[in-house]
């Protein structure tokens, strides 16, 4: 009893605030005076009890002591040690792990590396998110030539090598696209031959909202099963198209489709402009009034750049790219082809 | 077992069929707990306006195969029984425990969270049920848990905290006033004035309260406050 009374005089007050067992602490964001610091540093140190008369809270004090850099070098040394002590408590280990990754690389690089080796699980998951946050080049080559586990581990593979490579010259990571899985399926449109678009006009199930489609400049795609041809406005379809846009408001084309093996062609979109101070405004809207795609048109070296995001009511995300020419257009759509979030939410199992 | 504790378990606790008092009626089905039961005002705390909790451990398998052993799950549930303890100082009950858990292999990285990564897990997960969702994670990196303050009553809610995300921490004690806080901010109520109310006091208003374990007291005003949240129920 008298020993355990001096062991805890021995912690100042400010040490005893942020680290000691009997208080509570939500903020782990507290720097430790160096002395403090090196206190707790022999503290951890040593093998001490986890009872009710415990000093210190070990995971408090973890956290404490990584935010406390003069001490890096025992930091490191306490933290590695942790790491590979398979008895050691998991929730410790696991805070090492992360507390690793908040040191310099010098120090921490070289038992998170050790530590892979054997890692599994959520420790493993933790060694790899710390090797991206203070990883060099040789845990660039370790991790490039990693197998990952499962689709969760290639991408935290895909960010650590990004990391690394994007802080360390002479490194290059993998292609971006690849690595993260940046997929989009693309539908470049074309220009019709007047003959088609007759043929397109003749087909047309309903008005256009009034709008005369143009009989020269019409465009069209093919997206899924989905026939596209985009309709320009008749009033528009002069020399200088661009110039006549940002005049006034317009519905300046319309798109219209051809599902399946139907043979006429129905509205899909409206494509509605608007000048405004910074450009164009353009957006896509259904007939019953939904804003299915929207964005800015921007004067560029010919002609006027526009790009277009879905709203959210598309299902998968798609975006519309293109140019208004002097006396045409080019319109690309693109729909996502990478990883989707669950239509439905993962459930926990019942105990 | 008595007829009455039987109808009391279907009706309040869905719970029918052979089952223990410890674990059918208290809902702590972890083995022995380390803290004096008593059935009856227990039941009365229960049958009157109460809140059911939906426990879920992150990164367990059963078995206590994962990141959690049998002793942090007693842990947890000793600290369900301190929580109910100071909520029962304003006459609110905490009537059904939902135990679930996130396998490891689907856990990812959520074992260690700090406050943003704590949102994203109870955006990715909430228990299917009518519990207040609360995560027990290994370690959270930055704070002794987080959550909202006046949590929204739809779980499927994006963008915002749908729970309170707990660390384990190093006593029953603490664990339960931890616990009564972070549910205590779900349910409206903000840092207080003073150490010894259950919801601290918060000096230098960063979000963040500071505690000790005298931080027990709840007043009338913060009970009337929690007892108007959607996630209270009606007595049974
Ligand atoms: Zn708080």
């Amino acid at each position: 009893m008298v020993q355990r009374e001096t062991a805890k005089s021995a912690l100042s007050a400010d040490l005893k605030r942020v680290v000691g067992a009997d208080h509570i602490v939500l903020r782990k964001t507290a720097v430790l005076k160096k002395a403090d610091a090196a206190r707790l540093a022999a503290l951890l140190g040593q093998k001490q009890s986890k009872g009710p008369d415990a000093l210190i809270d070990r995971k408090r004090a973890l956290a404490a002591l990584a935010r406390s850099a003069p001490l890096q070098r025992d930091t490191a040394d306490i933290l590695g040690r942790l790491l590979v002590d398979e008895t050691a408590d998991p929730s410790e280990r696991l805070a090492a792990a992360s507390y690793l990754g908040a040191l310099s690389t010098d120090m921490a690089e070289r038992p998170l590396i050790a530590a892979l080796r054997q890692a599994r699980g959520p420790f493993r998951s933790r060694v790899l998110k710390s090797l991206a946050q203070v990883g060099s080049a040789s845990a660039f080559r370790l991790l490039r030539d990693l197998e990952p586990e499962n689709a969760a581990e290639a991408r935290q593979l895909a960010l650590a090598t990004a990391a690394i490579a994007a802080r360390e010259p002479g490194l290059v990571s993998p292609d971006y696209g690849k690595a993260f899985g940046l997929e989009w399926a693309e539908a470049k449109a074309e220009p019709l031959d007047r003959k088609s678009l007759a043929a397109v006009h003749a087909g047309l199930s309903g008005p256009l909202f009034s709008m005369a489609p143009s009989a020269k400049l019409g465009l069209g795609y093919t997206c899924g099963k989905t026939r596209f041809t985009l309709l320009l406005n008749d009033s528009l379809d002069q020399n200088d198209i661009p110039k006549a846009v940002m005049a006034r408001e317009w519905i300046a084309a319309s798109m219209v489709t051809q599902a399946g093996n139907a043979a006429h062609w129905t509205l899909r979109w409206l494509v509605l402009t608007q000048p405004v101070a910074d450009g164009l405004r353009m957006v896509l809207l259904r007939p019953n009034g939904d804003a299915m795609f929207e964005g800015m048109a921007q004067p560029g070296k010919d002609g006027m750049n526009f790009h277009l995001r879905d709203t959210g009511l598309e299902r998968i995300p798609t975006q519309i790219d293109g140019r208004i020419l002097r006396n045409g257009l080019s319109w690309t759509h693109k729909v996502w082809r990478g990883p989707l979030r669950a239509k439905k939410r993962p459930l926990p199992l019942a105990i | 077992m008595s007829v009455s504790l039987r109808s009391l378990a279907a009706s309040c606790l869905d719970v029918t069929g052979d089952f223990s008092v410890r674990a059918g009626i208290y809902g702590y089905p972890h083995g022995a707990i380390n803290r004096e039961l008593r059935l009856l005002s227990h039941i009365s705390n229960i049958r009157g306006q109460a809140i059911n909790l939906s426990v879920i451990l992150v990164a367990h398998e059963p078995g206590y195969g994962g990141q959690f052993t049998q002793a942090n799950c007693q842990r947890i549930q000793a600290g369900i029984d301190r929580m109910r303890e100071i909520y029962a100082q304003v006459g609110l009950g905490v009537r059904r425990i939902y135990w679930s858990y996130i396998p490891v292999a689907q856990a990812g990285g959520y074992s260690t969270v700090d406050g943003s990564e704590a949102t994203d897990l109870t955006n990715d997960w909430s228990g299917d049920n009518d519990g207040i969702d609360v995560f027990w994670v290994s370690n959270v990196t930055d704070a002794g848990g987080w959550s909202n303050s006046d949590g929204p009553c739809n779980k499927d809610q994006d963008k915002v905290r749908t729970g309170a995300v707990l660390e384990i921490s190093n006593s029953d004690d603490f664990t339960g006033i931890l616990l009564a806080h972070e549910v205590g901010h779900y349910l409206r109520l903000r840092h207080f004035t003073t150490i010894t109310n259950l919801m601290g006091v918060d000096s230098n208003n960063d979000g963040i309260g500071e505690l000790n374990s005298t931080s027990t007291d709840l007043t009338s005003d913060q009970g009337d406050r929690m007892k108007d949240s959607c996630f209270v129920r009606n007595p049974c």
